[in-house]
């Protein structure tokens, strides 16, 4: 074979395959079927299973076909593989971003291909922004749950000097976290009094060591307030080795607020070890992402990039009534 | 043309190629597969894509077929990738330079290529003068060197990554309409690389010390420099690949390159290189990265899940491991 | 019906060929009860193979064993052992990791019920053993802590154990001591007296003279007499085991010895395995390098060409004195060194003869860039293949493990003649190589020395010395310990300075 067979040969195939090239199948009804992508980090956290359940179960309910891809932890992966459903042409993508940072690059390609992307749970911030943040109000809901303990406090009668635990400041969620406390403070100062904030870095052993130190340095103080359940294992030691691990109503009792809404601090807040918590509703965020993703895909724009979860606020009052329709409450023994 | 080469039919040749580099009808075959089952994978967008996706691999594997084929192994390009990533990525956003990107884009360019050659050379140092294999070696670099990376990190920013970086660096990733720039350096590395391997005497050394050092030192090879060498290739291969990996998601991250070396020595080994040393090449190792990454890109494609890709990833490294051995049997090799 | 005075083992006929290389011609050989038959022989006579078949290491092509009357093929050396043959071989097989009980049952644990190993059986065991056999050590003691005599007892003792007819002694005094040779000896007294047989390797006449009440000779594979030892007087010992006729032939090539010294070692030692050498080789010259197995002639190569480094001493190279060398060095002072094993020192066997040949020369064969000029390489590989008569088909894809012996040996040529060297070290450059491609080595090594290169040819095999060199060196424990000249040169002489030569 000379050159020139072996050419024509070669443009031939290349002809074939772009025929060969499937189109999208297509409703007999003449409706074309929607395809959305998910493109999530993990499911490693039960808080992600149910929510990556919800959003698969809403958007099948709605008549679309999900495409779902997993990061596992690596962003640079991701990109790829947001990358890849784009050009699988889906016509939206849910994306829980491994890092806020890292994937900028890909909200930029979705803009670029025209793909509505609809980020969840976890924020990005800057001049790039995807079409529609789902977040909860990590900031109206650390005011609302020192709200609901300090209406507790009142009909009780009493007063508490507080250590604040304070997450890794350089993500959004601590940071407004610590804002929402201290705004609760403020509003509620006739029972609060701020005695300290320990930094953790969202670091377990950096909480552990800095509450015994505030705990040491300030003896009157009784109510932890904590801005994620993750850190209920050095809250627990630490109270356990001051012999204070004990429950509502027992003498010992050291009270304590959380936020997160997961299956440790639920149970606990079931068990009387916790008087209140502030869920992320995992439900509720995977409905109004897939609801926002078919919105956009008509053409609709949101007024504000940011939608909100206002979450649920779950007290020892309430627990009968609200629990049951947090994320975690199936998890619960 | 060698006057004393008899000319051999074409089908001979063509075996002759199928037996070196059995990947290749391989690739062929899953190329045509996949351009007509699966869907909009032969479209302008997606190939485009998956050319990008194989630059940065491309690169890194032809730094690490050098060390493969010198029958050793180097963890540690992982990790360079790593440090690299967010050291440039401090150098353009948060230093000093950042304000003139000018001035700060070559200067993080030249440090984190700089962080491969020095890795690699600390490899090739433990491997030639402490003797340690280079299986212990490269592993406590890797590890050294990750720490390092993610202490980095966080002391300078707070979190594992670092963005703000400046907009014309994004060329180098593909940005745009500059989307051949990547390919374009990683084919210039693949062929340069080709040339050292095939042409050079350095190259011959590599391929004579990789089947039997002794012989080797005897005949008045520097076994040892030339092993140092290769390992200063490797890392500084893994470098360049950190500025287009880095450029292409256009942050620095300490997570860069976390989970690649399986993908990496999966093409080097995929390709065809052997990993008791002496035999293989880039050229195979490029064909392994095609082949990689049109998996990858296919697989993402159909939405099928990632473990199923692992597993495809481990069968056909035994595969092709086999296929190997089985061939150079035939030939009479010990290899 | 055997009676006692019937050998207790008996050997006819038995043949043996390595790669259609005949080793052994059809031996006939007996070893009776209680008799310690000395086996003597020059480097490569066949000993070691004869007793490698006799304990089951290697088969034979042909021939029959019969030990007691019975048939004996041991397939392994695990049948030899419960046939009951033992052979201490002159590389101990003992785990020095492991302690004395544990070396002694390592082929057979006691196990108890349970299917575990049975550790006070062991123990008990091997203190019974250990009292009997008078060993100074514990159970428990590691062969590591142990000395080389102690160790060998240890040997003996497991061979016992398994109630050994035969015991085979393979050079056992290399490594002892004179206070521990004096107990082997004694041990072998006692082992004569228990009516064990004991065949006995050495190189030493004078220990064979003195343990052995039959001596066997061995030469070139064949059995040349077996006589009582009083009957033989050591000269006549000597007489056969090196005394043939010499059939081969030699190329007989005009050549001048020149007057400059290429190379000149003074005082060169290294380690245990060279010991002082000084010598000188000369233009033109060819000087051989005789020794035994052990005498240390490959470790001086080695320290001569840098592969290993010289402690003490310094080597003159074209007047150039060195006190460190590595083979680049060697080869840039234009030195050549063919080694031993060309398998693993001489050639990349899997690559092709091409790339072989170029080896050497390869960084005199760059052009500005460092680029490898191949149209070069290419006619240089075709010359070197056309000068040596190499057979080789394709050259540029035909691998190396290919070739015959000898083309392999040629492609080592090959590849050093290539660079032009002046200095050649070759050490054993036939071995392993057929009669035809022996007559073209020699008179490629002949004509290297018309052409005024100086070379030194280690080897073991007198009649080859013989009949190329101009001078013969004999080492013996690391040292020179004599030299014949060529008008001079005479079979046993040589044999016996390495024999005997003062160390």
């Amino acid at each position: 074979m000379n050159i020139y067979t072996k050419l024509t040969v070669l443009a031939l195939a290349t002809g074939l395959l772009f025929g060969c090239s499937n189109k999208e199948p297509s409703d007999p009804n003449g409706v074309k079927t929607l395809t959305l992508g998910l493109s999530y980090d993990s499911l490693e956290s039960a808080w992600l299973v149910v929510n990556h359940s919800t959003v698969i179960a809403e958007a099948e309910k709605r008549g679309a076909k999900i495409i779902s891809v997993m990061a596992e932890g690596d962003a640079a992966k991701q990109n790829v593989q947001i990358e890849n459903l784009i050009a699988r042409q889906v016509d939206a993508i849910l994306c829980f971003p491994k890092d806020s940072s890292a994937i900028v690059k890909s909200i930029k390609l979705c803009k670029a291909a025209g793909v509505p992307i609809v980020m969840i749970n976890r924020s990005v911030s800057g001049d790039i922004l995807p079409d529609v943040q789902v977040i909860a109000n990590n900031k109206a809901m650390g005011r609302k749950v020192m709200d609901a303990f300090a209406d507790i406090a009142r009909r009780e009668g009493k007063t508490y000097k507080a250590i604040l635990l304070i997450g890794n400041l350089s993500d959004e969620n601590a940071a407004l976290r610590k804002a929402g406390h201290h705004e609760g403070f403020a509003k509620n100062s006739d029972v609060f009094e701020l005695l300290a904030e320990v930094p953790t870095e969202w670091n377990l052993d950096t909480a552990l060591k800095g509450l015994q130190n505030a705990l040491q340095a300030n003896p009157d103080a009784n109510l932890i307030v904590t801005p994620s359940d993750y850190l209920w294992p050095p809250i627990r030691s630490v109270l356990e080795q001051n012999g204070r691990w004990s429950k509502i109503g027992e003498p010992k009792h050291f009270p304590v607020v959380s936020f997160d809404g997961d299956e440790v601090g639920m149970q606990y807040l079931k068990d009387g070890y916790n008087w209140a918590d502030a869920a992320q509703d995992a439900y509720l965020e995977a409905r109004l992402a897939v609801d926002w993703a078919f919105k956009l895909i008509e053409g609709e724009k949101p007024t504000s990039n940011i939608v909100y979860d206002e979450g649920q606020i779950v007290t020892v009052d309430n627990f009968a009534e609200i629990a049951p329709d947090v994320w975690s409450y199936s998890l619960l023994k | 043309m060698d006057p004393n080469r008899v000319d051999t039919p074409l089908k001979n040749k063509i075996i002759g190629v199928l037996r070196d580099m059995p990947i290749l009808p391989l690739l062929i075959i899953s190329f045509v597969l996949a351009a007509c089952f699966v869907p909009h994978f032969f479209t302008l967008y997606n190939l485009k894509n998956y050319l990008l996706q194989s630059a940065d691999l491309l690169i890194i594997s032809c730094g690490l077929t050098f060390v493969v084929l010198n029958g050793g192994i180097d963890f540690s390009v992982t990790s360079v990738m790593a440090l690299g990533s967010v050291v440039g990525a401090y150098i353009m956003a948060l230093s000093p330079l950042a304000a003139t990107p000018a001035v700060s884009i070559p200067v993080a360019i030249l440090v984190m290529m700089g962080i491969g050659v020095l890795v690699g050379f600390v490899n090739g140092l433990s491997v030639v003068k402490l003797k340690m294999p280079s299986f212990v070696a490269t592993l406590a670099t890797q590890l050294i060197v990750l720490g390092l990376a993610v202490q980095f990190a966080s002391t300078v920013s707070g979190t594992s990554s670092i963005s703000g970086l400046p907009e014309a660096f994004f060329i180098l990733g593909g940005e745009g309409k500059f989307f051949l720039v990547p390919v374009v350096i990683a084919f210039s590395m693949w062929l340069f690389s080709h040339w050292l391997l095939t042409r050079t005497l350095f190259g011959k050394r590599v391929y004579a010390v990789g089947v039997n050092p002794l012989t080797s030192f005897i005949s008045g090879i520097p076994v040892k420099k030339t092993i140092l060498t290769l390992m200063v290739i490797s890392g500084l291969f893994a470098g360049v690949a950190c500025v287009i990996a880095t450029a292409r998601n256009q942050v620095g991250m300490s997570s860069l390159g976390d989970k690649m070396f399986l993908t990496t020595i999966a093409s080097v080994i995929v390709g065809g290189t052997s990993t008791a040393g002496g035999f293989g090449g880039v050229n195979k190792t490029l064909l392994g990265v095609l082949f990689i990454t049109l998996l990858n890109n296919a697989m993402n494609l159909l939405g099928v899940g990632w473990y199923i890709i692992m597993i495809t990833l481990g069968g056909l490294i035994i595969a092709s491991a086999m296929t190997s051995y089985l061939l150079n049997r035939q030939r009479g090799n010990n290899a | 019906m055997t009676t006692l005075s019937d050998p207790l083992l008996k050997i006819s006929q038995v043949r043996k060929s390595f790669t259609g290389v005949q080793v052994l011609h059809g031996l006939n050989f007996d070893l009776k009860r209680g008799e310690v038959l000395g086996l003597v022989g020059e480097n490569g006579a066949g000993k070691s193979t004869l007793m490698n078949i006799v304990g089951g290491v290697l088969p034979m092509d042909s021939g029959t064993m019969e030990l007691a009357g019975e048939s004996y093929l041991p397939l392994s050396p695990l049948c030899a052992t419960e046939r009951g043959v033992a052979f201490v071989h002159q590389e101990l097989n003992l785990f020095t990791n492991l302690s004395v009980a544990e070396n002694l049952f390592i082929d057979g644990f006691p196990k108890n019920r349970f299917g575990a190993i049975d550790r006070k059986e062991i123990s008990r065991r091997t203190r019974e053993c250990i009292d009997q056999f008078s060993l100074p050590v514990e159970p428990d003691t590691e062969i590591e802590a142990l000395s080389a005599g102690i160790r060998q007892m240890v040997e003996i003792a497991k061979g016992l154990l398994k109630n050994a007819r035969i015991m085979i002694f393979d050079e056992p005094t290399t490594s002892l001591s004179k206070r521990e040779k004096e107990d082997l000896f004694k041990n072998i007294e006692d082992l004569r007296a228990k009516g064990i047989s004991i065949i006995y390797i050495s190189h030493i006449l004078e220990d064979v003279f003195r343990v052995c009440d039959r001596i066997t000779v061995l030469r070139d594979g064949r059995i040349i007499e077996t006589k009582a030892t009083s009957k033989f007087s050591e000269k006549e010992l000597i007489k056969c085991m090196v005394g043939r006729e010499m059939t081969q032939v030699f190329p007989t090539i005009q050549k001048e010895i020149g007057k400059t010294v290429l190379l000149e070692a003074k005082n060169v030692s290294s380690g245990s395995r060279v010991k002082g050498i000084s010598l000188q080789l000369i233009e033109g010259e060819i000087v051989g390098m005789y020794g035994l197995m052990g005498a240390g002639r490959t470790d001086l190569a080695q320290v001569m060409f840098g592969v290993e480094p010289m402690e003490e001493g310094e080597i003159v190279i074209h007047s150039c004195p060195h006190k460190r060398l590595n083979p680049r060095m060697c080869i840039n002072e234009g030195m050549a060194f063919i080694t031993e094993d060309r398998r693993q020192e001489g050639l990349l066997m899997t690559k092709p003869v091409g790339e072989n040949l170029g080896l050497v020369k390869l960084p005199h064969l760059l052009n500005r860039f460092g680029v490898v000029k191949s149209e070069e390489l290419d006619r240089e590989n075709r010359k070197a293949i056309e000068d040596l008569r190499i057979k080789v088909t394709d050259y540029q894809h035909q691998l190396a493990n290919t070739l015959s012996g000898g083309n392999q040996q040629k492609i080592v040529f090959g590849k050093w003649v290539m660079n032009r060297p002046k200095i050649f070290i070759l050490d054993e450059p036939t071995r392993g190589v057929d009669v035809g491609a022996k007559f073209e080595i020699y008179s490629i090594i002949a004509n290297l020395a018309k052409q005024g290169s100086a070379v030194l040819l280690i080897s073991s095999e007198i009649e080859e010395l013989i009949g190329t060199c101009d001078r013969i060196m004999v080492m013996r424990n690391g040292r020179i310990v004599g030299q014949s000249l060529k008008a001079e040169f005479d079979q046993e002489k040589i044999l016996e300075m390495a024999l005997q030569g003062e160390s």
